[in-house]
């Protein structure tokens, strides 16, 4: 890599192997992360009041006959001691079956299936919207007269500390009920994408653009910086050339809040706007009990989560060589 | 290994930066040691004027918050309702006044049982051997990988609604992010030189650990708890916004906006209202604990 020269890591080059040992490190740590939170909510089902068997026909409110119940009992292994049940639920994750949704009476993954492109819009969007904000936020404001960073700051607080439902109701107020610009929801089209997508990005904008500008205020104070002033560079070549490479690693390990903040957004987010998606059916489950569609939802957050790490894990190494000889 | 550098590690970041570097830090950063700050002064009004509504709602509200009177439904903000009238004829002003206190016990509730849980177990896993840290923060992670809001819909999805069991999902979704604070803590603390000068001195390890090793621990955790209420202040609101916090009836401000979100278009200021009251506290206590947390820093940094 050029532009990077750290006085340690001069001549030393990074070994294939160390890289491929990161990686299955990561690996290795990732799946046990997926493990660990399959077991957990298959322990935290188990340990559930009331019965299960009613709970799949219906609710307290069911008056199932008990042969209905018997037949349940044994369509779900609920006779079968624990370690059995588990072993089961694993062997099945381990096939792709997330079992049967109570509510649905289809398949979680299919459940699952059917909302993820709607979320994934969403939060493909939001993060298409806060990158370019953030970035150019900070770049902009990073060391700058006081009162250009007391309103920049000012404007991270506020969105940082607004709930996103908020967010989302002065959104729509401003430009669906006074402007009549976007549609107050649903999931017609680009323009219903629009205020969801906008709202999210904001809810995500605050932190990231603090983490980012905190970290230019602080490398552009560095001696390389003045280094390259000195060569006559001017100011936005030096901000975006030199300081914005180092800055952007602290931003990089954020990605595990921004994917999270996205997917728990969504939930807020669909149902302001009565989107479908990921959110809006993990809250329809949590209202009706389903608890295998929220367990699917769970693993799901899970493993995104895993994966987008283990992306900006590899990130690390292409910007920073010296996170792996580290 | 692995660099760690993921946001619940900061403070290691920020005393790794105390560390005279090579290079000069230059000047002092502008606009950091302003006298005059209007900002705090106005946070630090609010949350007085919140304090006041939290302890004796009646002094600033003397109508009844859940008094029907469906005649006097949908009334703009004027001189007999300040904020107007709700779709049964409450008037929101009482209704925002006494909701304070139900926001605040939830922001205080959740953050406490985060606070005690994490701080137990960050510490128990700092102070342990390396293999029990390893176990225990592996399964943090399992609980950092899942969003906060997800987290708190399964254990809603489990034990159910309401504001008791609100204030627990959020409470049990922050363990995690007191717990890595903590542990982090209990590092820098455990190879301090004045807890190594107390083991030297013979001192019994439990008394280095409750009288050196605790407080020093526990500050810094405490200045960013209060930060921790306003975001689950947030989060609450957020749930009964959802319908799976406090039930309407009831004057919380997120229940208010949920109920207020079917009149938008016709009575927006039961939106409007509850919604700044809310992020007016959130921001509120972000403001000062903000404040807190650099003046201790500047504390244990000089």
């Amino acid at each position: 890599m050029t532009g990077i020269s750290v006085p340690g890591s001069i001549g030393k080059a990074v070994r294939p192997d160390a890289v491929a040992r990161r990686i299955a490190l990561r690996l290795v740590v990732g799946v046990g992360v997926l493990w660990g939170a399959a077991t957990l909510t298959f322990l935290a089902v188990y340990l559930i009041p009331g019965d299960t068997a009613l709970l799949i026909l219906g609710g307290p409110d069911a008056r199932p006959t008990p042969e209905a119940i018997d037949r349940v009992r044994q369509d779900y292994l609920l006779n079968e001691p624990l370690a059995i049940q588990y072993l089961h639920y694993l062997g099945g994750l381990l096939q792709g079956d997330l079992g049967q949704s109570y509510r649905l009476r289809i398949p979680v993954t299919e459940a699952i299936g059917q909302q993820i492109g709607s979320t994934a819009q969403l939060a493909g969007a939001a993060a298409l919207l806060a990158l370019p904000l953030t970035f150019a936020v900070a770049l902009a404001s990073a060391q700058r007269r006081p009162w250009i960073r007391s309103l920049v700051s000012g404007v991270e607080v506020v969105c940082a500390a607004t709930p996103t439902f908020v967010i989302g109701f002065v959104l729509l107020m401003v430009f669906s009920f006074s402007l009549h610009w976007f549609p107050i929801g649903g999931n017609q089209g680009p323009a219903s994408l629009v205020l969801p997508a906008l709202t999210l990005a904001l809810a995500v904008f605050g932190p990231l653009s603090q983490v980012l500008r905190n970290e230019l205020d602080d490398v552009l104070e560095q001696a390389f910086v003045l280094t390259a002033r000195a060569r006559g560079m001017r100011d936005a070549q030096v901000r975006v050339r030199h300081a914005l490479r180092h800055a952007v690693i602290p931003v990089l390990t954020m990605s595990g809040f921004l994917i999270a903040a996205l997917l728990g957004g969504s939930v807020i987010v669909e149902t302001l706007f009565s989107r479908q998606g990921v959110g809006s059916l993990a809250l329809a489950s949590v209202y009706e009990k389903d608890l295998p569609v929220i367990i699917g939802v769970v693993l799901l957050s899970a493993a995104v989560y895993v994966v987008v790490n283990l992306a900006v894990d590899l990130l690390y190494t292409l910007i920073d060589p010296r996170v792996v000889t580290a | 290994m692995s660099i760690d550098l993921r946001p619940g590690t900061a403070p290691a970041v920020q005393a790794a930066q105390e560390v005279p570097a090579a290079v000069p830090r230059g000047r002092a950063r502008p606009g950091r040691r302003r006298r005059f700050r209007p900002g705090l002064i106005l946070a630090v009004g609010f949350l007085a004027w919140l304090a006041l509504a939290v302890a004796a709602p009646n002094v600033l509200a003397s109508t009844d918050p859940y008094s029907v009177n469906p005649a006097e439904s949908f009334r703009p903000p004027s001189a007999a309702h300040w904020f107007g009238t709700d779709e049964s004829g409450a008037d929101v002003y009482s209704r925002i006044v006494h909701g304070a206190r139900t926001s605040l016990y939830i922001g205080v509730g959740a953050t406490a049982i985060g606070l005690v849980g994490g701080t137990l177990l960050g510490l128990f896993a700092g102070l342990s051997k390396r293999f029990v840290e390893a176990s225990v923060m592996r399964f943090l992670d399992v609980t950092l990988a899942v969003p906060e809001i997800i987290l708190a819909l399964v254990v809603i999805g489990i034990i159910g609604g309401g504001t008791e069991n609100a204030i627990l999902a959020i409470g049990a979704g922050s363990i995690a992010y007191y717990a890595r604070i903590t542990r982090t803590q209990a590092h820098l603390v455990r190879r301090a030189a004045y807890v190594e000068a107390a083991g030297v001195l013979g001192f019994p390890r439990w008394n280095v650990l409750l009288h050196h090793v605790l407080p020093n621990v526990v500050k810094p955790v405490l200045v960013l708890a209060t930060i921790g209420v306003g975001s689950a202040i947030g989060a609450g609101a957020s749930l009964s916004f959802l319908g799976l916090g406090t039930p309407p009836p009831a004057p919380e401000w997120g229940a208010m906006l949920s109920v207020g979100r079917n009149f938008i278009s016709n009575a927006p200021w039961l939106i409007t209202l509850p919604a700044a009251f809310l992020v007016g506290t959130v921001l509120a206590i972000t403001v000062v604990g903000r404040e807190l947390r650099r003046r201790s820093e500047g504390r244990t940094s000089s």
